[in-house]
């Protein structure tokens, strides 16, 4: 149970490894199977492009392998729905599922991806990052969205609008470091500064290894679950606000 | 192998970083049909040694844009950046969400409120439990408001028209007052 569950919040799982010499058909060969069974009813939709190929299932599963990236996420996608005689009407037409359900989806998708691509491989491992991005009602935040704000504005009356990205750094270790980068964007009334629309927050949790760690499929998808637990511990922290705000 | 793979140019992976970025920067911007303001800069976003905010090409892949590097025609038509039209439809869309709660959830958090508010009002509640109060107290509102919400917004919407009138009245009898028509010390002279 976490507070993303309460609002329309999708999760991303990225890894970055040692960047290797991979043909873009090697990566085609290598996940032939992963793509298979992302829409087993319809056909997925991958690109590839110089070194990166990219890919998205109706069902909303998209993501990147790059030559050092791989990346697995969730999209839903707003359609501009016509009418006749009406203005266009603007929904998102998958149904919306809690991003607890959501996340687990991702992570079998990424597991299915990271076998299909490393095999008996083991490959060094530079970071592990896991995402939430939301979109939240400006006037009915968490209240640790309201804590952030209320401390950002600090040093002012208030703040009209705010496009920020807050890169801290959570907890060092031996060997790894743990970080978050905090996107915020947000535009209120100008002038009195009433709260409207939305307010688009992402959180991007992430475990650096210094230096990179070799691992082997297995092994790295038992690291990215250590590493989700540990995002939706300071997810929720952060949903509470908890954190030693100013005031 | 699924019909639609596309191989746009098939190259080494090993190209160096920057044109790897200068190609994953051509991809931006290109969002799919009724992209609702793009995120940018979302996911798994660079930093420390490499560059705060050095993005490592995720932002094309953004969670609530359309779909990724597609050189359609139609893809690039972006939705007006109405900010009442997207709100409405992230909130609609959050209170699906909130209505994914199972009666145990809701059972658990009423249960949770009652424990830390009791501790609330008899000044034993920590500081931690007290924040914890305020985001249990949010989860039941969003609950909440999912369930009413909706017949709410209906009455609010049928109750516009009277309050617009109301501002109107209010606004006449300001620009009345200001004018200096319908004070006592006037009525007092035509008399």
């Amino acid at each position: 149970m976490n507070w993303l569950d309460r609002v329309l919040a999708v999760p991303v799982i990225g890894i970055r490894f040692r960047p290797w010499f991979k043909t873009t058909s090697d990566y085609v060969r290598a996940l032939d199977a992963f793509f298979e069974a992302l829409d087993p009813d319809s056909e997925a939709d991958v690109r590839a492009q110089v070194a990166e190929l990219e890919f998205e299932s109706k069902k909303g599963l998209r993501g990147k392998v790059t030559s050092q990236d791989l990346i697995v996420g969730f999209a839903y996608k707003p359609e501009m729905k016509e009418r006749p005689g009406n203005v266009p009407h603007l929904h998102y037409p998958m149904p919306i599922e809690r991003f607890s359900t959501v996340l687990e989806t991702v992570e079998r998708s990424f597991g299915e991806a990271v076998r299909a691509l490393l095999g008996t491989q083991r490959r060094p491992v530079a970071r592990i990052g896991i995402v939430a991005e939301t979109r939240l009602d400006r006037h009915a935040l968490p209240p640790g969205a309201e804590r952030l704000l209320a401390h950002l504005a600090g040093p002012w009356e208030g703040l009209e609008e705010c496009k920020a990205q807050l890169s801290a750094v959570l907890q060092r270790s031996e060997g790894s470091v743990q970080r978050c980068h905090h996107r915020i964007d947000f535009s209120d009334a100008p002038a009195s500064g009433e709260p409207t629309g939305i307010l688009a927050l992402a959180l991007d949790w992430q475990q650096v290894y210094q230096p990179m760690r070799p691992m082997t499929a297995e092994e790295l998808l038992r690291n990215m679950a250590a590493c989700r637990e540990a995002a939706l511990v300071y997810f929720e922290k952060f949903g509470r606000g908890e954190l030693a705000y100013a005031g | 192998m699924p019909a639609s793979v596309t191989v746009l140019e098939a190259g080494f992976a090993s190209v160096p970083e920057a044109a790897a970025t200068a190609a994953l920067t051509e991809t931006q911007g290109v969002g799919g049909p009724a992209v609702v303001e793009a995120s940018e800069g979302s996911g798994f976003v660079d930093a420390g040694r490499e560059g705060a905010g050095r993005s490592t090409g995720y932002e094309d892949v953004a969670a609530f844009t359309g779909p990724a590097a597609k050189p359609r025609a139609s893809a690039r038509r972006k939705t007006p950046a109405d900010p009442t039209l997207t709100a409405k439809v992230a909130r609609d869309a959050g209170r699906e969400a909130a209505l994914k709660a199972t009666e145990e959830e809701i059972s658990a958090l009423t249960d949770k409120h009652r424990v830390l508010a009791r501790k609330k009002v008899t000044g034993t509640i920590s500081p931690s439990e007290s924040l914890e109060l305020q985001l249990v107290r949010w989860e039941l509102d969003r609950i909440e408001d999912a369930r009413t919400g909706p017949a709410r917004d209906v009455l609010w919407a049928a109750l516009e028209p009277r309050r617009e009138l109301a501002r109107d009245i209010t606004q006449l009898v300001e620009q009345l007052r200001s004018a200096g028509i319908g004070r006592g010390r006037d009525r007092g002279r035509r008399r």
